[in-house]
């Protein structure tokens, strides 16, 4: 009976032990993101957009994410959430007492970034240094004021972060004296090592000076910065990327999976070109996708001697063989648009398919007159439609250029769970980016992970490394930019900073024209060759979650 | 003082302290007396972009400002040959 008795017990105990485990393991996250809004600026909501940003990031995490004005934050707030995140934007925005006296005393986690933290570091009320084991001491930024004799005086601005360096980007324009760049770091050092540590460092690349970058102290983190300005697929938004998992406490492996898209891919494109993309590929066991064009238009002739053309998926012969082709050995079709262009505007270029924007005024950087939800759901449906009736099934939405208003992106979601892309997010469902107090800002991301739900409340699958480019203004002098697919590789490397990081870019079929006598077809089996000697894994959009 | 007064004068603690307590919960009387520490030199000229910078992409990562438009003559040669031969219309 006794054994018996312990044996139940010990199923007890077990049943016990498992339940909290996996209880402890399903716990998702309820983060907080406060922001700095101060009504009499004219970058008042640009804390906010560093918010949508970290709110989209915080979407490939199980959870909730609920975002406020610092100014709005009441008394234990912070206690309704798993974390608390500040975006210290706004040089000497007043913090309520209520904030800070929450946020050095909470058990929550809180994490920091940039300004303001002297209003709770050299506070005595607060008691930061001994309660923290840190010790704030001022603010770091260019070395000097930059002239045209001396462009570039320096900045902390070289991340060190697992064995890498991440560089920030810096441009000086010596005729209007402005600073493109975001130099200014807190200067925040580790004075008792048995309550925190630094994490990773940020080096002076003129002094050679280092200081910490983040710094963790039990349940308080600083970042010197703030990390979503001027990103980049080499920047230190992708340190911040990955530290998420560890200020949530994910428990993420490192796993690296890879995708490559065929991109613009519409009535016009050469069979030739998709037949010995598809085909390597193939060899090669890879998975991947063709962002297809459903509706190819010309209104203005520009490419058809001045008489307008049209093309539906219909009677695209090109198209169809292509996807076919693609279809059977191992491609998905991504919708990518519906015309992919505006109208008969050239938004900017020329009005063809391809070219253009299509839910975005690129000329006036406003959204298009007859813009509205259902408008974008209309045209996205009739795209949508018309592959259904030829016999392709999309897996995921991507937007033309990347670009959409904030109505038309909402249209998104409810017809497609999935979308593969960049994109661009904004401070208010009707922009306005004039010089004023209170002016918008549009925000361009790319993600090097998943997003299970951004700001808009999409799904979105990672493009983050770009594509190759090539100068041909030999016989087009507007085409002059160059991206190798030695510069893709290197992103892919700097990718694998990111515990869960993915490698994935798009390639345009039409640089394997003949005509061009270009190494396209070379780079792009050498950049697929060394993505996967990276270790990456090769996935496609169906395949994922 | 009467009775009547004193209840009054309550009330009127009572909702200055309700005033001064909300206040103070939002953080409205709360700005820090810390003096803030210098700004670094140059900070006045420095314009800061959110997310993908136009310039950071066209001028460090080369790509243009979404990494996605190839304009060129080839694909305007593409486009013409392609026209032809999928719509079965020829080029006028």
């Amino acid at each position: 009976m006794q054994r018996l008795l312990r044996a139940l017990t010990a199923i007890v105990v077990a049943l016990l032990f498992c339940c909290t485990s996996q209880a402890y393991a399903q716990s998702t996250m309820k983060a907080l993101v406060v922001y700095d809004a101060p009504s009499s600026s004219g970058y008042a909501k640009l804390g906010m957009a560093y918010a949508i940003m970290l709110r989209n990031l915080l979407g490939h995490f199980d959870g909730t994410v609920d975002m406020i004005p610092v100014q709005n934050y009441t008394a234990g707030q912070v206690q309704n959430y798993s974390v608390m995140f500040y975006l210290g934007s706004h040089y000497d925005n007043p913090l309520p007492a209520s904030f800070l006296q929450d946020a050095a005393t909470t058990g929550k986690t809180v994490v920091w970034f940039r300004y303001n933290i002297w209003q709770l570091a050299w506070d005595p009320e607060y008691n930061f240094a001994a309660r923290f084991g840190l010790d704030f001491t001022g603010l770091r930024g260019m070395n000097a004021t930059p002239t045209s004799d001396n462009p570039s005086p320096g900045f902390f601005d070289t991340v060190l972060y697992k064995n890498r360096e991440f560089v920030k980007y810096y441009a000086y324009d010596s005729d209007s004296g402005r600073i493109n760049a975001d130099p200014d770091v807190g200067v925040m050092q580790v004075v008792d090592t048995g309550k925190a540590a630094s994490l990773s460092n940020v080096r002076n690349s003129v002094t050679n000076e280092q200081i910490p970058y983040l710094v963790r102290a039990g349940n308080f983190w600083y970042f010197a910065d703030l990390p979503f300005s001027y990103i980049g697929p080499r920047d230190r938004y992708l340190v911040i990327a990955d530290q998420l998992h560890d200020i949530l406490n994910s428990g993420q492996q490192e796993s690296h999976q890879a995708m490559v898209r065929l991109e613009d891919v519409d009535a016009t494109v050469s069979v030739d070109n998709m037949k010995v993309l598809t085909d390597y590929l193939y060899r090669k066991n890879i998975p991947f996708s063709v962002a297809a064009i459903p509706y190819y238009t010309d209104p203005l002739g520009v490419y058809n001697g001045g008489i307008p053309v049209s093309i539906p998926l219909s009677q695209a012969s090109d198209l169809k063989t292509s996807l076919n082709y693609a279809l059977d050995k191992g491609g998905e079709v991504v919708q990518h648009g519906y015309t992919h262009q505006y109208a008969s505007m050239r938004n900017p270029w020329t009005a063809v398919s391809a070219d253009d924007f299509e839910f975005w005024d690129v000329v006036h950087n406003s959204p298009v007159p007859e813009d509205s939800t259902a408008w974008a759901a209309q045209r996205i449906k009739a795209g949508l439609n018309d592959l259904l009736a030829n016999g392709y099934k999309p897996v995921a939405w991507e937007a033309p250029h990347y670009q959409m208003s904030p109505l038309s992106t909402k249209a998104v979601p409810p017809i497609y769970g999935k979308t593969y892309q960049r994109a661009v997010y904004y401070t208010s469902d009707a922009p306005d980016f004039t010089e004023s107090q209170g002016k918008d800002f549009a925000a361009g991301q790319f993600f090097p992970y998943e997003i299970k739900q951004d700001y808009y409340g999409q799904n979105i699958l990672p493009e983050n490394l770009g594509n190759i480019e090539y100068d041909i203004s030999a016989i087009d002098p507007s085409s002059t930019v160059v991206y190798t697919w030695q510069d893709i590789y290197t992103n892919a490397q700097f990718a694998l900073a990111v515990r869960d990081g993915f490698a994935s870019f798009f390639f345009h079929p039409f640089w394997l024209d003949p005509d061009l006598k270009l190494p396209a077809y070379k780079d792009f089996q050498s950049l697929v060759t060394g993505i996967t000697n990276l270790g990456y894994k090769w996935t496609s959009p169906s395949r994922l979650p | 003082m009467p009775t009547c007064s004193i209840l009054k004068s309550k009330w009127k603690l009572s909702v200055i302290a309700a005033i001064l307590g909300a206040a103070l919960s939002h953080g409205i009387a709360s700005a820090s007396s810390v003096a803030p520490p210098a700004r670094p030199p140059g900070s006045e000229l420095v314009k800061v972009q959110p997310g993908v910078g136009e310039e950071a992409l066209a001028k460090q990562e080369k790509i243009s400002h979404m990494t996605k438009r190839v304009p060129g003559r080839a694909h305007n040669k593409n486009m013409r040959r392609s026209v032809v031969s999928s719509s079965g219309m020829p080029a006028k």
